[in-house]
């Protein structure tokens, strides 16, 4: 059998890995290795729950696998990649020659210290079965502690306040967001959260746990029966590090998400990748980890891969939705861009009006269209004048014709 | 026989933009392009029910506000992920300075 790519990870990267070399004309076999029993799924919806249970959304159709020649092998886990033989191990003892392999092995959620586990099992949330569980075993009007206040902290404390349960969000920074967004648009959301009920301790720590019942730094004490951490994630790296290629946060990749084995890629949540300022990042995003399996697909495909687009990512707080786009940096100016509904945008630039990030938060969609304008002001370089980005009545997309 | 039904008139929609119509329990994305020529689609993103009329339209493309999926409104196809399947489109015509749409049941 003539070796192709093989894909390790079936999300979203490695789904869109296996697309973008069909796409690109590459016309030799490609396997996908998913370990998750389940179709390839959306992981965005495990934290947005819209009814009683997370919904399974598939990212393409069971016949769209055999309809793209694609071998989508579910349920198996890669446990060793012999570079001298060009092939790799499956759980079950089964050996697969690759001729390019691809790392798209994600990212798995940061375990707390097992010192800190004092009380109950805790929950952390990954794949649709974890998502599943947490549904089914946290009832209305449950005791809930979700320790760690970024995205998917968050959005479990909005999908379970909208199931009555009693939320309370611990963390550690002394705002919530406090990596991913500025000061303003953290509070609108931290005020949002209040507004719905859930009680959020920035700043605050557990210091002790009995039966149930948390102690915290602040002096409160909460009663939790569930506990879910959400803390930020790790990338899985065994696979590389086992196989002798280079891991710093991440698996090392070029700009062509080749390791220092040129025929093996890593793309997604497991990378670390060049970026525009020089500087190297691992992501943890939707967007990204889509993009980033595309452009890998296409170089495994032989062809160029198309240029990176600015970073992004959304986040559903309740009937509100957060878009950011880029990446914040040190020294710029940060201006804020009021919406007619409420909502803000604040968008950061630098001396010469070059707009390097974006963060809007709305009711429902009413920050798309601007932060889909200002993403495309950011490729195309165009600067910002901060006077009209803080103008609610001059339409963004006008910067953009005046090109 | 299917009927045409005032959208709105035609410097309602600002060339390259986009509004959004209910009529009953439909919504649609009603369309005006660069040339000044009107299109009408679906009005909810095939991706995940999303009104694309708070979208962005450039040239012939609009962009879903929520994931960035992308369709060119004149055909109705999609063309970016994560949206896959198409929109349908319908015939518009101007008339009396109306733009209208044509509705099969």
């Amino acid at each position: 059998m003539m070796a192709g790519i093989v894909i390790v990870g079936a999300g979203y990267c490695g789904v869109s890995a296996a697309h973008g070399a069909r796409e690109a004309g590459f016309e030799g076999q490609i396997t996908l290795i998913g370990d998750d029993p389940e179709l390839p799924y959306e992981r965005p919806p495990l934290s947005k729950w819209e009814g009683a249970e997370p919904r399974l959304q598939p990212i393409f159709a069971n016949d769209w696998y055999a309809a793209n020649d694609i071998d989508l092998r579910r349920g198996k886990r890669v446990t060793a990649i012999d570079r001298a033989t060009q092939t790799v191990t499956l759980s079950a003892g089964e050996t697969l020659s690759y001729a390019k392999l691809l790392l798209a092995t994600g990212a798995a959620p940061r375990r707390l210290p097992p010192e800190a586990l004092l009380f109950v099992k805790p929950h952390y949330l990954r794949t649709h079965s974890d998502a599943r569980d947490l549904a089914r075993r946290i009832g209305d009007g449950a005791d809930v502690l979700i320790v760690g206040g970024g995205f998917v902290g968050l959005e479990l404390a909005a999908s379970l306040a909208a199931r009555k349960a009693f939320v309370h969000v611990i963390e550690a920074q002394d705002r919530i967001l406090a990596r991913a967004v500025p000061p303003e648009i953290s509070r609108r959301v931290h005020d949002l959260h209040v507004e719905r009920g859930v009680t959020i301790h920035t700043a605050t720590t557990i210091t002790a746990v009995k039966d149930n019942v948390a102690r915290l730094s602040n002096g409160q004490s909460v009663r939790a029966e569930h506990v879910i951490i959400g803390i930020g994630s790790v990338p899985n790296t065994d696979l590389a590090t086992d196989a002798g290629l280079s891991v710093d946060n991440g698996i090392a990749v070029n700009d062509r998400f080749a390791t220092q084995a040129p025929n093996i890629f890593a793309a997604g949540d497991c990378c670390n990748v060049p970026v525009a300022d020089g500087g190297r990042a691992r992501f943890e995003s939707w967007q990204v980890a889509g993009e980033q399996g595309r452009r890998a697909g296409q170089a495994m495909a032989g062809v160029a891969p198309e240029p990176a687009q600015p970073p992004w990512f959304w986040s559903d707080q309740f009937d509100h939705c957060l878009q950011v786009v880029g990446l914040q940096s040190a020294g710029t100016q940060n201006t804020l861009r009021p919406l007619p509904d409420g909502g803000i945008i604040a968008i950061e630039t630098r001396a010469g009006g070059q707009i390097t990030f974006a963060a809007g938060f709305a009711p429902g969609n009413a920050a798309g269209r601007d932060i889909k304008v200002l993403q495309k002001l950011m490729e195309a370089g165009i600067a910002g004048d901060p006077a009209v980005l803080a103008d609610p009545g001059t339409p963004l997309k006008t910067i953009l014709r005046q090109r | 026989m299917s009927d045409w039904i005032d959208v709105c008139a035609t410097d309602d929609i600002e060339e390259e933009d986009v509004i959004r119509f209910d009529h009953g329990i439909r919504s649609f994305a009603i369309y005006h392009s660069p040339e000044g020529e009107f299109f009408a689609t679906d009005g909810l993103c095939t991706h995940e029910q999303v009104h694309l009329a708070d979208g962005l339209v450039m040239d012939h493309t609009i962009e879903c506000p929520k994931h960035n999926g992308q369709f060119n409104y004149t055909t109705g196809k999609a063309t970016r992920l994560p949206a896959c399947d198409h929109l349908g489109t319908y015939p518009v015509r101007v008339a009396g300075g109306q733009v209208q749409i044509q509705l099969s049941e």
